[in-house]
């Protein structure tokens, strides 16, 4: 199972950090102490945060449970002493007895997180997207997700359809073969992502 | 409070974030903030940041895990308005 998220760094509050009672209903305190030892606090925010809610996208799937409590989810990296080396960041996430593991992009236009469960040895197709405005990025993000498929050759985009189920969950379908395949979508301001395991 | 009175207050507070303005324009007790407004849960942190000033009053984590919809949120408000 995956999940993703992905911030624009131009929408999101860069000055957020800044914020006492923000950081006191959605940071633990090791959280806390690993944003003051960053030099650029108000990106790094918004990596914790891709990383909360790509993981909040794979437990929803797992468990089907809503609710708005970013403080469960607990950041961890993999290498506290290359935090972020050229913006790339390793780390997973606690939550209820349940590790998931990130890998997150930083730069200077967006954040984006993959979480996926346990260290599965497929492959997670994921690819970043941009468009001018906001208002086709959805349908582009979608796009590209359906057209990877043909690039991994898992499934023939002119085949598949994208869909949602009554949980809201996306799939990929391909209604003749009875293939549901899971896969995570996320779009923000300028900027869309998609992951899917092949 | 009314809950009419309620869900106007509520609707001056989430007007800045929602991104759907035919839900919000039909805000009743069964929207749902993410679902039908398409605020995004970063935003509805702020959400919980600004009923908690509008109010005078602290939601604690336990209750924010609840602050998904109208509904709930008005329940929230009424018990920690005593």
């Amino acid at each position: 199972m995956v999940g993703n998220d992905i911030v624009d760094l131009d929408l999101a509050d860069k000055e957020a950090y800044k914020r006492e009672r923000f950081l006191e209903k959605v940071l633990s305190a090791s959280e806390e102490l690993y944003l003051s030892q960053t030099d650029d606090p108000g990106s790094f925010l918004w990596v914790l945060w891709s990383m909360k809610e790509s993981a909040y996208k794979l437990h929803f799937r797992k468990y089907l449970t809503r609710a708005l409590n970013p403080i469960r989810f607990r950041c961890f990296f993999d290498c506290d002493n290359e935090l972020g080396a050229q913006g790339r960041f390793k780390g997973r996430v606690e939550v209820g007895g349940e590790v998931y593991h990130t890998n997150t992009i930083l730069c200077k236009d967006y954040v984006h997180t993959t979480a996926i469960e346990g260290r599965e040895d497929f492959r997670i197709q994921s690819e970043e997207v941009s468009a001018g405005s906001a208002i086709k990025i959805r349908e582009k993000t979608i796009d590209a997700l359906v057209r990877s498929m043909d690039a991994a050759s898992v499934l023939r985009s002119d085949k598949i359809e994208f869909t949602k189920d009554a949980n809201g969950l996306p799939f990929l379908i391909d209604a003749c073969k009875g293939i549901f395949k899971p896969c995570s979508i996320s779009h923000h301001g300028r900027f869309g992502a998609y992951a899917v395991a092949i | 409070m009314q809950k009419e009175e309620m869900v106007e207050k509520l609707k001056a507070i989430v007007k800045p974030y929602i991104q759907d303005e035919e839900a919000f324009q039909n805000m009743n007790e069964s929207t749902d903030f993410i679902n039908d407004l398409k605020i995004n849960s970063a935003n509805l942190v702020d959400v919980v940041l600004d009923v908690e000033d509008a109010f005078d009053i602290e939601i604690d984590n336990e209750s924010m895990e609840k602050m998904l919809n109208v509904s709930n949120a008005i329940e929230i408000i009424e018990q920690k308005l005593g």
